[in-house]
């Protein structure tokens, strides 16, 4: 009878028996981080001056391409809803070429949704990412 | 003396890891067989059809294959899939395939995704013919698992889910020929 043993210490035959275990729970792991949208990697918004105007872009992470035909959105708490946009886009008008902005409303402190549908440009479709925002004046 | 031993075997984990998940990113764009054996396809009840004078029923389509398109309109990787599912749709209707379009919004209604006028336009210059339905409250996306634009599910003629896939693919490249044969296989059967 073989002793029965934890992995890593005595007979091989045991530690090979929970290898499969760990084999599948890492499959799993790293399926469901593949099937996850990496909203949080993908696209960041940030504040900056344009024409000397305070302003909000959202910048995609190398890789990423943001759809220009349903431009990104800022859903606020008060209800109101700014679209961000950008003049420069692909030929075909699918992605913005340089990161997609709007004029900051003044005094007032940002906090709601960003709703962006965006792409790695490795892949060849689209998903959505809604990203919690907080910024101050 | 155990410290080469689990060196080893954590680059051997983080190794599989790493193939694991590139396999799994390189699945995404293409066509996958659904895993493990077929299951049902779920019915939907979408009330707002185009190209249809009645809303169709999964349980009308019982001895036609029938090809899901999950898209909509704002998404490139859709609209430059549409000249391949209206070529499929020429080439296979009459032999049994009934291909339905499964419009889904991504934003809100504040976008026009919504609007029927919207969808109307695009099915228009696209040159569309086949039934959509609108999936505005996203039920029939979420009775599908769906996650992707543009995703496809192929119904065989029991009901039954028998191949599932997302990603942009074009008139006669590897993916359309994967997804024509599977047709194929299923209007066979």
């Amino acid at each position: 009878m073989t002793p029965r043993t934890s992995c890593g210490k005595g007979e091989f035959v045991s530690c090979s028996r929970s290898r499969p275990v760990a084999t599948l729970l890492l499959l799993g792991l790293a399926v469901t981080a593949c099937r996850s949208a990496p909203s949080a990697d993908a696209v960041r918004l940030e504040a900056g001056v344009r024409q000397g105007r305070k302003v909000v872009a959202v910048v995609p992470a190398p890789g990423f391409r943001i759809n220009a035909r349903v431009p990104p959105a800022l859903e606020l708490r008060s209800g109101a809803v700014i679209r961000l946009a950008a003049g420069r886009v692909l030929p075909d008008s699918s992605y913005y070429v340089e990161p997609p902005w709007a004029v900051r409303p003044v005094g007032e402190r940002l906090r709601g949704v960003l709703r962006v549908s965006f792409c790695r440009a490795s892949e060849a479709l689209c998903r959505t990412a809604s990203l919690p925002v907080d910024l101050r004046e | 003396m155990n410290g080469p031993r689990h060196l080893h075997r954590f680059a051997l984990l983080a190794a599989l890891t790493v193939v694991t998940a590139g396999a799994a990113i390189a699945q995404l764009a293409q066509p996958v067989r659904a895993p493990g054996t077929r299951r049902p396809a779920p019915a939907w009840d979408n009330a707002s059809w185009l190209n249809a004078s009645a809303p169709l029923r999964l349980d009308q389509l019982r001895g036609r294959v029938v090809l899901l398109n999950f898209w909509v309109f704002t998404c490139g990787n859709c609209t430059r899939t549409v000249p391949s599912l209206v070529d499929l749709d020429r080439r296979y209707r009459s032999q049994g395939l009934t291909l339905i379009g499964i419009h889904t919004p991504e934003f809100p209604p504040y976008a026009g995704e919504h609007d029927r006028g919207n969808v109307a336009r695009a099915l228009a210059e696209y040159g569309i013919t086949y039934p959509n339905a609108q999936d505005n409250d996203r039920q029939t996306w979420d009775r599908y698992d769906i996650r992707y634009w543009p995703s496809f599910v192929l119904i065989d003629k029991r009901g039954q889910i028998r191949y599932e896939g997302a990603g942009e693919f074009h008139l006669h490249d590897a993916t359309y020929q994967l997804w024509e044969g599977r047709i194929r296989e299923l209007l066979a059967e």
